[in-house]
């Protein structure tokens, strides 16, 4: 018969609880039952296995025999018999003395980890033989006791490596955790047969089921259990006493050899330490809600949680491969783990991770705080975010980074967890880190110059929009102004003769830079600050555009506004120019999505406002920026004149009008004279030319001519300013339906 | 005429430490002794528990061929040509390294280079292909009698190969596995490990050996000489190395780091015309046996010879001179050195002059300091080579030492999370640590292409260092590339990127390498390329997960008469060797061959069988294929596609399990790692996905819930059957593959050792079956119709 017990002393976390959970099923599936089996649940993890309840806690009192802890490298382990660590060497001889079967395995590895110090006895070459001393202990202890060996350090190829679950080589300051093992072996097991049963009975129900029943006693707490004390940012957790439970040390040291470094990681091909110890990375602050920043986090921990009932060898050999996978090799920092979680880089049946932040505070022992739970499942966005590890870690690399790119970094990383999380508006925020950090290395020299450090490449538009759009017309007026953009195989001769300066894009002018002949994107020049106003933005940027020699040949007057780009709805266009939309957020999201490549910036689905709002100048004007587009219509040029854009500027709009009236009335006879003076009563220019090059239909820009003109004609519906150069329509309307 | 202690050997059996001088005749000890007790020994019982191989693991490569043309001759003047075979494995005749494959059970000697055989002892076969190292490990590990010599110089592998037997013996074996060290010099400590803590059986050179050829050997002097030079200037040892040199003689200067040898070679060449030879490690191996085989030749020109080389020559190579000129090193390479100079006594006046390096690297100061010591204790003397071994003892060098929990875990042969292997070189040779394997080939404007594929051959070993440098140099000039194991592309070489271990490739334009000098960054030269001769086995499965190649073997075979043909050749195998084996084991290796491809029946393979067939081929219709007449198969419909879990997930059917004979789960095990693809871990591939995209679980192309119609196959039949293998892949738990095999690993009774050669019995069978299928059909062209 299978009991299924739940302990509800054992759960995912603090580290300390999470630990005694592997720790039970590690010692039962090992030492009892090999086929109990285990897995985490919501209150607690679930051991699965032929014994009942109490044969489950006479079995820890009776038959357990303790995995040998032995740290013959650290000095206070007290196998030296110098006298030096007067209580460390008492715990090893009382050891030694007994005679109980349990501590067989204990006591052979006693003997042969006082045989391996004593080939060092000065103190001296002791230290500084230290890897040494490892190394012979990895060759010479007794098989048992490699468990707590490859727990503590990870013998690579480079040398010693400590993984933090066991402090350094099973130290947490002057802790030894192995000597302090021993002394809780003796209280609960008793060396002598000595122990206070009942006590021991009651600590190990309390342990197993969090009950508050039986006495702590006072002793170092280690790293595990930082509420023990009192609050998470109350506790002291130096080499002070504190109240433990002895069967909880333990249990929480037998559960850390799980994580014993397997071969496979240490003899893998990573070459950073990290990657030898199982679900171990380098620390990311982000996001650990209970650490200041200014805290030295050493490493984190992704702690797995399975809810597949699962036997001690099967959870060993996940821990032993601990697969976190991101980007076709082993996660490395919490950045990549948190990716790795969200795009099934782990083991099926892991459910989620516990991941947690190893801390130091100064001249204490490190402290495990937990910092939030991933669950495992396929988020689109964090994928996306690989494309720029190659970039960002140059940033990080960098000596003495500037605020500015020390503040878009965390962000960015906060921001990926955030996505771990799915936290909806993560993606949004990342980009906007990024563009943040990019723009910081816009306009620093150094980052720019002699870092080398080069613009972010345009990132993949199809991929992140969807992740991006909320439907908003704002999200469409910022979408529409970073997908606009010039191509060079329109004219490529002219592009090619242009040299240093082309601008192609928005970002080229927002940012300074410049795509090369590869399509890269290098800095041109120091790009101007930081805009506040939206509309400040588009409008300069026009004005820019307009009278910048694009091309040598340029004909002024003929292109005043980039030729393509994602069209925007009439009513959205209007809006924005009549001061309707939240501006603030468009600047917000064109930021980001200057980011992507324009010229796959694409609105798919894109509602219109209703009710319309009107601008009699905008309607006027726009046909003839839209007129300067190759998909706008026909062959007819009817464009706006490129210094229009500056005049609008400066508030002239009633003379642009007016030229632009004359300009419509010499290639279409039926447009009637209005007063455009009533049109400069429309405020603001700059709202106007920032309006203007933002980029509409080629059957918008009809519907607004055929508007202008005289009513009662009849209007060609595909292609109205065609209309009157079309004998064959006038005269043959049969033709004209046809056609239609 | 054997040597008297060489006769105890073969009375007595070998022991696990033989201990004589260098130049004792060793080798023939190892030989010829095994092939008397296995094949002559009036005792039945002396000749079964005596293994059926004997494997000879030796540190050099030109060793291995000494030894090889040697015990060729034996088998021939012997008449067991036939009887017995002889093979060798050592890196550029990869395509040998599995000759024994026909005939697995055939008395055979293998000869090698000690990281060719170590490496697969550790399940990482080195020039093997990932999804055969199972069966070299098997194989190996069972039935073998491993040899090694000169065990000073095994470096991390003495520790290793202790382990090795060590765990054998513990963990058990089917067959009888033993293994001796021979050495001149060691301390029979070094031999201590903690699961061979001590040696049982030692047989030293006795007073009754000194007589005779021996005799001669043992009685052989040099004269030790100090020599005054700047250890710093190439120039000055050159110069000391020509003053010494007698016309007519070969003369060999050994020096400690290649650097060194590079330098003091240079200078002679600017100083003289007499032959002078240049050998160290970093050469591609074709070169560096060339290079080796002239500083060899028996004959010498008549001014003499020079040879300049480093401690790559000390290890067991058979050659003599009359002056040997060395660098003071740790006193075994000493006893070495000066086992290379009047080897066999053949010269009047033998010196042997030494001095102090500049710099004890790559040794520690303090055994450099401790020879030199030793070594001016006998300056002005004659020696014989058992004085000097005796003259000095040494610390004991620590080793990293492969453990139980070590051996447990490489059983298991999945990739790594980055896609590669790991690396068990530092439990092989010292140094490898920080190198970085070079090859060179002619690449022309465009990066080099997928099919690219640098083999053991083309490859120099070259310090972390210098590539490094290189790179650098190099910025970006398009001239190294480093192989992406993910996208199976070479790229562009970053100097971050290079790290110990890897391979790159280098444009031969980009130097740093002649065929006489060996590695050398300051070589501008481009490098001639190496005319490669593929294996094709290691070639043909090793890269993509889908290949199959031992389903198309040139003729249509029905699947029917492949599995009986399987089982009956594992049933051969069995009766030859498996006498040892229980009764239910057996059962399961035999009904494992007979069930394997089961999984064959899949429509997904049979189409691509089908699909194979040549225009002029017609292949009748209503069979259910096991082969097809082509080497390559039509692609899989779905990525990853493997039979062989078929096979598996059928047998674990309700209606499969009553196929299966008492130990199901080891049956099932062997039928599932036949290609050697799915062992302990069983996942996923991220391209494994439903090919309806219904959003099913897909794993190795087979889908959750797919219904395979009912099965008719010789003695086979099953109704039809819904494929299940929704659990298999998870962590644990009930249905998941790890639940079915790591017990069978940590089960007492099995372990990794016994498991590994049920499973290599089983994929022999298959390989044998498939070379000789008992009965074919005639696909050739068609107007007859069907058959």
């Amino acid at each position: 018969m299978t009991h299924a017990h739940v302990l509800t002393g054992c759960r995912p976390s603090p580290l300390g609880s999470y630990l005694q959970g592997l720790g039970v099923l590690r010692l039962v599936g090992g030492q009892v039952d090999a086929e109990a089996t285990g897995h985490w649940s919501e209150p607690g993890f679930v051991l699965a296995t032929r014994l009942s309840r109490h044969d489950l806690l006479a079995f820890f009192l009776g038959d357990y025999a303790p995995t040998p802890m032995v740290s013959p490298w650290n000095k206070g382990a007290g196998y030296r018999g110098d006298g030096k660590s007067k209580k460390a060497e008492q715990r090893v001889a009382s050891v030694l003395a007994s005679t109980d079967a349990r501590f067989r395995h204990l006591r052979d590895s006693i003997r042969v980890a006082q045989k391996i110090s004593n080939r060092f006895p000065d103190d001296k070459e002791f230290t500084a033989s230290k890897d040494q001393i490892i190394s012979m202990s990895r060759s010479e202890l007794p098989d048992p006791a490699l468990e707590w060996l490859d727990a503590a350090i990870a013998l690579t190829a480079d040398g010693p490596v400590y993984p933090h679950i066991l402090g350094t080589g099973g130290n947490l300051g002057r802790l030894d955790l192995s000597s302090n093992a021993m002394e809780h072996f003796d209280t609960v097991l008793g060396f002598e047969q000595t122990a206070d049963k009942e006590q021991s009975w009651s600590r190990l129900e309390d342990a197993l089921f969090g009950t508050q029943v039986a006495k702590h006693v006072k002793a170092p707490a280690g790293q595990y259990s930082p509420g023990q004390a009192g609050g998470i940012n109350t506790s002291s957790l130096g080499d002070g006493d504190s109240l433990v439970n002895p069967w909880s040390f333990i249990l929480q040291l037998e559960g850390a050899m799980t994580f014993a470094s397997g071969v496979t990681r240490r003899l893998g091909s990573e070459s950073d330490g990290h990657a030898a110890m199982p679900f171990t990375v380098r620390p990311t602050t982000t996001g650990s809600g209970h650490l200041a920043e200014q805290e030295n986090t050493k490493g984190e921990l992704w702690l797995p949680l399975w809810e597949t009932p699962s036997t001690a060898p099967e959870v060993r050999r996940l821990f032993a491969e601990a697969r976190l996978r991101w980007k076709q090799g082993a996660a490395r920092s919490g950045i990549d783990a948190a990716r790795a979680v969200s795009s099934l880089g782990v083991d099926r049946g892991v459910a989620s991770f516990a991941r947690t932040v190893i801390a130091e505070r100064l001249g204490q022992s490190p402290l495990a705080v937990s910092a939030g739970r991933f669950n495992v499942y396929e988020r689109s966005g964090v994928a996306l975010t690989a494309r720029l590890d190659g970039w960002l870690a140059r940033l990080r690399g960098l000596r003495n980074p500037p605020g500015t790119v020390r503040q878009g970094i965390r962000r960015a990383d906060g921001a990926v967890m955030g996505m771990a999380h799915g936290a909806g508006d993560a993606s949004l925020e990342w980009l906007t880190a990024i563009a943040e950090l990019d723009a910081a290395v816009s306009r620093n020299g150094r980052l720019r110059d002699e870092e080398a450090i080069q613009p972010v490449p345009p990132l993949p538009a199809r991929a992140w929009l969807p992740l991006l759009d909320d439907g908003t017309p704002e999200f469409a007026v910022a979408a529409a102004a970073a997908s606009l953009h010039e191509s060079p195989a329109d004219d490529r001769r002219r592009f090619v003769d242009a040299g240093h300066s082309w601008r192609l894009s928005v970002r080229d002018h927002v940012r300074g830079t410049k795509p090369t002949s590869e399509g890269r994107l290098r800095w041109d020049r120091r790009p101007a600050d930081t805009v506040l106003d939206v509309v400040d933005l588009l409008a300069h940027v026009h004005v820019t555009h307009a009278t910048h020699p694009r091309t040598v040949d340029d004909v002024p007057g003929e292109i005043t506004t980039m030729r393509h780009g994602t069209w925007l709805r009439q009513s959205v266009v209007e809006a924005f120019v009549n001061g309707l939309l939240d501006e603030r957020r468009i600047l917000t999201l064109l930021q980001p999505l200057l980011l992507l490549d324009p010229r796959a910036v694409r609105l798919d689905h894109q509602s219109g406002l209703t009710p319309p709002s009107v601008s009699p100048a905008w309607r006027l004007l726009a046909p003839l920026w839209a007129a300067g587009r190759p998909d706008a219509l026909g062959s007819v040029v009817l464009t706006a004149d490129s210094s229009w854009p500056t005049m609008l500027v400066r508030g002239a709009i009633g003379p642009v009008a007016q030229q632009a009236l004359v300009r419509l009335r010499t290639r279409l006879a039926d447009i009637p004279h209005l007063d455009y003076r009533r049109m400069a009563v429309e405020p603001d220019g700059r709202r106007l030319a920032a309006a203007l090059f933002l980029p509409i239909s080629p059957t918008t820009a009809g519907r607004l001519i055929a508007k202008t003109r005289l009513p009662g004609l009849h209007v060609h519906q595909d292609n109205p300013l065609e209309l009157q150069h079309s004998p064959k329509l006038r005269h043959s309307p049969k033709q004209e339906r046809n056609h239609a | 005429m054997p040597y008297p202690y060489q006769e105890r050997l073969a009375q007595e059996g070998l022991p696990e430490l033989l201990r004589a001088p260098t130049g004792s005749g060793k080798t023939v000890a190892a030989v010829l002794p095994w092939l008397w007790r296995r094949r002559f020994h009036l005792d039945e019982h002396v000749r079964t528990t005596t293994p059926h191989w004997l494997v000879v693991a030796l540190p050099l490569r030109t060793l291995v061929d000494q030894i090889e043309t040697e015990v060729a001759r034996w088998l021939q003047n012997l008449g067991l040509t036939d009887d017995v075979g002889l093979h060798v494995l050592m890196g550029g005749r990869t395509n040998e390294a599995r000759g024994w494959a026909d005939t697995p059970t055939r008395d055979a000697i293998l000869v090698g280079s000690i990281d060719m055989l170590l490496s697969r002892v550790l399940n990482r076969g080195y020039a093997s292909s990932r999804y055969s190292w199972s069966i070299d490990f098997g194989m190996f590990n069972n039935g073998a009698q491993w040899v090694f010599d000169e065990v000073q110089l095994m470096g991390p592998a003495l520790p290793t190969s202790r382990q090795l037997q060590g765990l054998r013996d513990a963990m058990g074996t089917w067959l009888p596995t033993n293994s001796m060290w021979m050495s001149a010099t060691i301390d029979p400590t070094w031999l201590e490990t903690v699961d061979a803590p001590c040696v049982s059986s030692v047989i030293e050179i006795g007073e009754e050996d000194r007589q005779g050829g021996l005799a001669e050997r043992t009685a052989a002097t040099v004269h030790i000489e100090e020599l005054l030079v700047d250890p710093k200037k190439a120039k000055s040892i050159a110069e000391a190395v020509l003053a010494a040199h007698v016309a007519g003689t070969r003369t060999i200067c050994m020096v400690n780091t290649i650097n060194q040898a590079r330098g003091v070679h240079k200078q002679l060449q600017r100083l003289t015309d007499i032959d002078i030879v240049l050998v160290h490690s970093r050469f591609r191996p074709r070169d560096r046996a060339n290079a080796t085989d002239r500083a060899l030749a028996a004959q010498v020109p008549q001014d003499g010879r020079i040879v300049v080389t480093t401690q790559a020559f000390e290890a067991g190579v058979d050659v003599s001179s009359t002056t040997l000129i060395t660098e003071a090193a740790p006193w075994t390479s000493i006893v070495q050195r000066a086992g290379r100079c009047n080897r066999y006594g053949e010269a009047d006046e033998a010196r042997f002059l030494w001095y102090a390096p500049s710099q004890p690297a790559p040794y520690s100061e303090e055994a450099v300091a401790q020879a030199i010591e030793s070594l001016r204790q006998f300056e002005g003397q004659d020696v014989t080579s058992e004085q000097l071994a005796a003259g000095s003892f040494e610390l004991r060098p620590h080793h990293p030492v492969w453990r139980r929990r070590d051996m447990l875990e490489v059983f298991d042969t999945t990739p790594t999370i980055s896609g590669e292997d790991i690396d068990v070189s530092g439990y092989i040779r010292d140094g490898s640590d920080n190198d970085v394997f070079v090859g060179w080939r002619v690449i022309g404007d465009q990066a080099p292409g997928d099919d690219v594929a640098l083999e053991h051959e083309e490859l120099c070993r070259a310090p972390l260092g210098d590539v490094r440098a290189w790179a650098k140099k190099m910025g970006a000039q398009p001239s190294m590339w480093r192989r992406d194991p993910e996208a199976g592309i070479w790229r562009r070489l970053q100097e971050t990127e290079v790290h110990p271990g890897m391979t790159v490739l280098a444009a031969s334009e980009a130097g740093h390498y002649t065929t006489t000098l060996g590695w050398d960054p300051a070589a501008t030269t481009p490098v001639t390329e190496t005319d490669v001769v593929v294996d094709p086995l290691a070639q043909a499965s090793d890269e993509a997960a889908d290949d199959d190649r031992l389903s198309h073997l040139g003729q249509w075979v029905q699947l029917s008469v492949h599995l009986s043909d399987t089982a009956k050749r594992a049933r051969d195998l069995l009766d030859d060797h498996g006498e040892t084996l229980p009764e239910p084991v057996r059962e399961a290796v035999v009904s494992a061959a007979a069930l394997h491809d089961l999984g064959k029946v899949h429509p997904v393979f049979q189409a691509a069988l089908r699909a194979s067939a040549g225009d002029d081929e017609d292949v009748p219709d209503g069979l259910t294929w096991a082969k097809s007449s082509r080497r390559k198969r039509a692609p899989y419909s779905r990525p990853h596609f493997r039979h062989e879990l078929v096979s598996a997930v059928l047998l674990l059917s309700d209606a499969g399990r009553s196929l299966l004979p008492d130990e199901e789960e080891l049956t099932v095990y062997l039928v599932a790692a036949h290609h050697g693809r799915i062992r302990l871990g069983m996942r996923s591939l991220a391209h494994d996905r439903d090919p309806d995209q219904l959003g099913r679980t897909t794993v190795l192309g087979v889908v959750h819930g797919e219904k395979l119609a009912s099965i008719d196959v010789g003695r086979v039949h099953l109704p039809a059957t819904m494929l299940e293998v929704e659990g298999l892949t998870a962590l644990g738990g009930r249905g998941s593959w790890a639940r079915l095999s790591l017990p069978l690993r940590d089960r007492d009774d099995l372990g990794v050792f016994r498991l590994g050669w049920l499973e290599a019995v089983v994929r022999l069978a298959d390989w044998i079956a498939s070379a000789q299928p008992s009965e074919v059909v005639d696909t050739t062209s068609s107007l007859k119709g069907p058959a």
